[in-house]
């Protein structure tokens, strides 16, 4: 019996071009092995006689197209249309509250990312929870904005009060918390909305969440090699520990190193 | 048998390569000034506006110049007014982000200035996403 390694056997006499390609793919850079998981929308690629079968009717069976999915969806919690997947959502989902938070946020029509996205840069998704500040919770929300995003929130989904913790113990609550916070980011695109900008992005979010309503919509629309300190006054670059000298795309890139591709997704799903 | 074998071998690597979707590092999508947006001159709002932590507290973005006219929105904290600048009835026209024309009140308006103190010069731009932005020189 011949002896073939066990990759040969697999490949088999396949055209030379894909033994190559397949003998080959290991040794690829590292940014190849990324992969997002996909679905087949429809049969998979058919054989084809060549030449018709007699008495065997022709039968066409179309040929699916791949369809790629939420990573972390294997909870059920992320795979509803219109949501994207991200690093932040594996993260969230990790969380024994995150299932509920991103089926919350996608009943108000929030991308469950930008959420993930505000949880992962606020406390790591509680890994890095501080304390003594006014902020609380996982979502590192102030009293004030707590309340303007549960009442956001409510207001577009009634039936999320049966979910939330009352009172100030609410804010300690994820679950709560992330409803508020997924309120909040709905306020925030409506914002950048009305100061002009279409599609909001989690990144132009997070800029209106640290700067506030006019400078956070200018840096949005900013070049980035310009200096945040030319758009932020000095007492919000010092509350956001920005140096003087750090552009609006150091700034940005900042941000997206920790939410990772959130970054660039939609608010709304 | 050998041909059903070979075709085996190519859906096998057909799928292996349509199946592997290659990402590259997530970076935020770098945003820069294609070109100078002409006919716009960069403007503040008033410190009291910039001080402001909600939208519905800044001065509208109206329609037309008058108080009752449609609301389009609220400003960013540069104000890209129409030059030579074009005032009625306590309102100046401007143009939106996403370049739509409104009017904002005179009163709110301030000469631009960059907020470190320097003696940079703001240019209202087109950017890279096809909205207007600004360029700080």
């Amino acid at each position: 019996m011949e002896f073939r390694p066990f990759w040969f056997r697999t490949i088999g006499h396949g055209p030379l071009i894909f033994r190559a390609a397949i003998l080959l793919f290991p040794f690829a850079p590292g940014w190849a092995f990324a992969q997002v998981s996909a679905t087949l929308n429809g049969a998979p690629v058919q054989v084809t006689p060549y030449l018709p079968e007699p008495g065997v009717p022709t039968i066409a069976i179309p040929q699916g197209t791949l369809n790629t999915v939420p990573t972390g969806s294997g909870t059920g919690a992320g795979g509803a249309s219109g949501s994207s997947g991200s690093d932040a959502l594996d993260t969230l989902l990790a969380q024994s509250w995150g299932s509920s938070a991103i089926a919350n946020a996608e009943a108000l029509g929030l991308n469950p990312s930008a959420l993930a996205a505000t949880c992962v840069i606020e406390s790591g998704c509680g890994a890095n929870l501080g304390s003594g500040s006014g902020a609380q919770g996982d979502f590192q929300m102030y009293p004030a904005a707590f309340q303007e995003g549960l009442q956001t929130a409510l207001a577009a989904d009634p039936s999320l009060a049966s979910e939330i913790v009352q009172g100030d113990a609410g804010m300690n609550d994820p679950t709560t918390e992330a409803i508020a916070a997924s309120g909040y980011l709905m306020q925030a695109n409506t914002a950048l909305e009305s100061a002009g900008i279409s599609d909001p992005t989690v990144l132009d979010a997070r800029s209106y969440y640290n700067y506030g309503p006019t400078a956070g919509t200018q840096i949005a629309q900013a070049s980035d090699g310009d200096l945040m300190s030319e758009y932020v006054s000095s007492t919000a670059m010092q509350a956001n520990n920005i140096p003087s000298n750090e552009t609006v795309g150091q700034w940005k890139s900042s941000v997206s190193s920790i939410v990772g591709n959130a970054a660039n997704q939609s608010v709304l799903s | 048998m050998k041909l059903q074998f070979n075709l085996g071998a190519f859906t096998l690597a057909a799928f292996t390569f349509v199946v592997t979707i290659t990402l590259g590092p997530s970076i935020a999508s770098a945003l820069t000034a294609v070109q100078p947006a002409p006919g716009l001159a960069c403007m503040s709002l008033d410190s009291q506006a910039l001080q402001t932590m909600q939208q519905s507290d800044l001065p509208p973005v109206l329609a037309a110049p008058n108080p009752s006219a449609a609301r389009l929105g609220y400003p960013s904290a540069i104000v890209f007014v129409k030059w030579p600048l074009v005032q009625q009835s306590g309102y100046t026209e401007m143009e939106r982000l996403n370049g739509q024309t409104g009017w904002i009140a005179t009163d709110h308006l301030t000469t631009w200035y960059p907020l470190n103190g320097g003696n940079a010069k703001c240019v209202p731009s087109i950017m890279s996403d096809g909205q207007l932005g600004t360029s700080i020189h």
